[in-house]
């Protein structure tokens, strides 16, 4: 490594070897034989008097061609300087969230939003996500009666699937996937709309008008997820605990009966309020992520649809990675307080 | 505030003292900057009409932007009425912006209202007016930028770009502002409707005894409404010592100007 040194950190250079401050611009890029820069170097400088430099230094690459290794170095250096761009960005971007987060709650406590915007924003984020919701739960409920059926059938067991589908819906599904179909529904819509406001420099308008963007439009849109969320998830568990009945009892014969007796047995309103709980933070973070990738959102239509789909997929990612940490403490409460299957809190 | 507190008589209305703007990005682990403004000085009279004219990406949005502090400046200060902006809690911020209106290069109407609802936005966010008395100013105002009531229960994708920028010029006059900054304001715009929003300009500066400060590249509009030019050349063919504003004065005085890049900016 001779005449190619690696540079300082922070200051990559990838086209520049170290011998350019002698011979200026042969281009080492990936793909390129050295050969061909230095006979390009030759042709251009040979008639400007540099000519025996240049032929000192091809006689001295064609007595040892491994010393040059431009393209290892340029790899290298496209690498790292990929990985700290990413590095650099995302610890920028979890900075901008939290402050964004803390800009949020500071409005949420100083003022409330006008009842309009309120109930705009809880119309277009509950009422409008009824039928989606509904007919997802319904079919989760569905599936979940037919791919459990064969199994339990197998050992004598299917009128307990009652007990499994309600107890798998109420704790896990209904508000995990009641938040995966709103992070999609509500969440990119508020991602995309946010956006486009900024692209169009609404957002700028509203701060000229002596109005906040935050108060105006991230404060209605939390409060409605954050409590719309686990409204819809409750409907949810209940669509996904009648398409599992139906498909049990009208279609694979299990007696209604027993259905729902293995359902109450195993199902109690614990259950119940741990799911409706986890929906809360669902809630939560689906509407601060989307509000902040719709504050991020940059150039033009392209920049609306990334932060459309960014944010689906960060909600998504935080809602399974809440889910799990969540599902550890309701676990350990649950343990704690000594609650079974089925207890009826309060009772 | 009271520390901030300037006699009013001592200050123009607006003044700009030695304001540095740069845009960083983060790449590779080094800071790279990028200079749009450097070191602008100018003071906007109360009642004056200003034009920020210079060619594409000399930085005469972000300097509108800047004065009513949608970008903040790395240094150097922007006073308004005696308060300096950088001082201002974000709440007397919010109050003074209300003082201030803005008409946006693309007029930036709330896409989901209606033109009644986008002119009577800031009356309804900030005063406790009735409806009745909003529905009367909102009449008023869509009067007098000339549109007819038709347009109210409109959406703004409904409208032309003239159109839009009336109805963006009706929603800055609402809360009655002493100071009114129009970013383009004939951009994209054809030669008729372009002189129907000069003499807007000109008839809401005399009805209203607003000050106005105008970014425009349009020379015909700066001739008929401005009574003063102040001229920016981009920074990056500037040299460090040279001033960025290069011409402040009479719009007559531009085509006899010293300075032989004012003038191949007028003479193009």
């Amino acid at each position: 490594m001779n005449n190619v040194e690696r540079p300082e950190d922070g200051e990559i250079d990838s086209e520049t070897p170290a011998e350019t401050n002698e011979i200026p611009t042969p281009v080492w890029g990936v793909g390129f034989a050295p050969e061909q820069p230095l006979r390009d170097a030759t042709l251009a400088y040979s008639a400007s008097g540099i000519s025996k430099q240049l032929d000192t230094l091809t006689n001295s690459i064609a007595a040892n061609p491994a010393n040059i290794e431009p393209e290892n170095t340029t790899e290298k250096n496209t690498t790292y300087s990929f990985y700290s761009e990413m590095f650099t960005s995302q610890i920028e971007s979890i900075g901008d969230f939290a402050n964004f987060c803390g800009y949020t709650f500071i409005w949420l406590c100083w003022q409330r939003p006008r009842w309009n915007v309120l109930a705009h924003s809880f119309y277009s984020i509950g009422v409008l996500s009824l039928p989606v919701v509904m007919l997802t739960g319904m079919f989760i409920g569905m599936v979940l009666a037919v791919q459990t059926y064969s199994q339990f059938k197998a050992i004598g067991m299917e009128a307990v699937l009652g007990g499994v589908i309600s107890f798998s819906l109420v704790r896990e599904l209904g508000p995990v996937l009641a938040a995966t179909m709103l992070a999609g529904r509500v969440g990119s819509s508020i991602a995309a709309e946010i956006g486009s406001m900024r692209v169009s420099e609404q957002i700028e308008a509203l701060a000229s008008l002596g109005t906040s963007p935050i108060h105006y439009l991230v404060v209605p849109r939390f409060l409605a997820s954050l409590f719309l969320i686990p409204a819809l998830t409750v409907i949810a568990d209940f669509m996904g605990v009648f398409g599992g009945a139906i498909y049990c009892t009208k279609i694979l014969g299990i007696d209604e009966h027993f259905y729902w007796e293995h359902g109450r047995s195993l199902v109690g309103s614990f259950d119940v309020l741990a799911g409706m709980f986890k929906s809360v933070f669902f809630g939560g973070i689906i509407a601060l992520i989307s509000c902040h990738q719709g504050f991020r959102c940059e150039n033009g239509a392209e920049g609306v649809g990334k932060a459309a789909t960014k944010s689906f997929v960060l909600s998504f990612v935080a809602i399974l990675f809440i889910d799990l940490i969540l599902g550890i403490f309701i676990d350990r409460v649950q343990s704690m307080l000594g609650f079974t299957p089925g207890t009826i809190v309060g009772a | 505030m009271e520390n901030t507190q300037i006699t009013k008589s001592d200050c123009p209305l607006l003044a700009l003292k030695n304001v540095s703007k740069y845009f960083d990005s983060v790449s590779n682990l080094t800071m790279n900057s990028t200079k749009v403004l450097r070191e602008v000085s100018f003071n906007v009279e109360d009642g004056e009409t200003v034009a920020i004219v210079g060619e594409s990406g000399c930085g005469k949005t972000v300097l509108l932007k800047t004065m009513i502090r949608l970008f903040k400046p790395e240094c150097g200060n922007v006073i308004f009425d005696g308060h300096d902006l950088g001082e201002l809690t974000y709440f007397e911020l919010a109050q003074t912006r209300m003082r201030y209106g803005f008409v946006f290069q693309q007029a930036a109407l709330f896409d989901s209202m209606t033109i009644g609802e986008n002119i009577a936005f800031p009356l309804v966010q900030h005063t406790n007016k009735s409806n009745k008395e909003i529905r009367e100013i909102v009449m008023d105002l869509l009067n007098e930028v000339g549109l007819s009531e038709q347009v109210l229960t409109r959406k703004p994708a409904e409208l032309s770009g003239g159109m839009r920028k009336r109805v963006g010029l009706a929603r800055a006059l609402a809360l009655e502002p002493e100071i009114i900054l129009y970013d383009e304001p004939t951009t994209g715009l054809d030669p008729i409707m372009s002189n129907v929003i000069n003499e807007l300009i000109i008839s809401t500066h005399q009805k209203h005894n607003v000050t106005s400060v105008l970014v425009t590249h349009d020379l015909k509009s700066v001739f008929k409404v401005a009574d003063r030019v102040v001229m920016l050349y981009p920074l990056a063919k500037l040299d460090n010592s040279e001033p960025q504003i290069i011409f402040d004065g009479k719009p007559e005085k531009l085509a006899n100007c010293n300075d032989k890049r004012v003038r191949e900016f007028v003479s193009v």
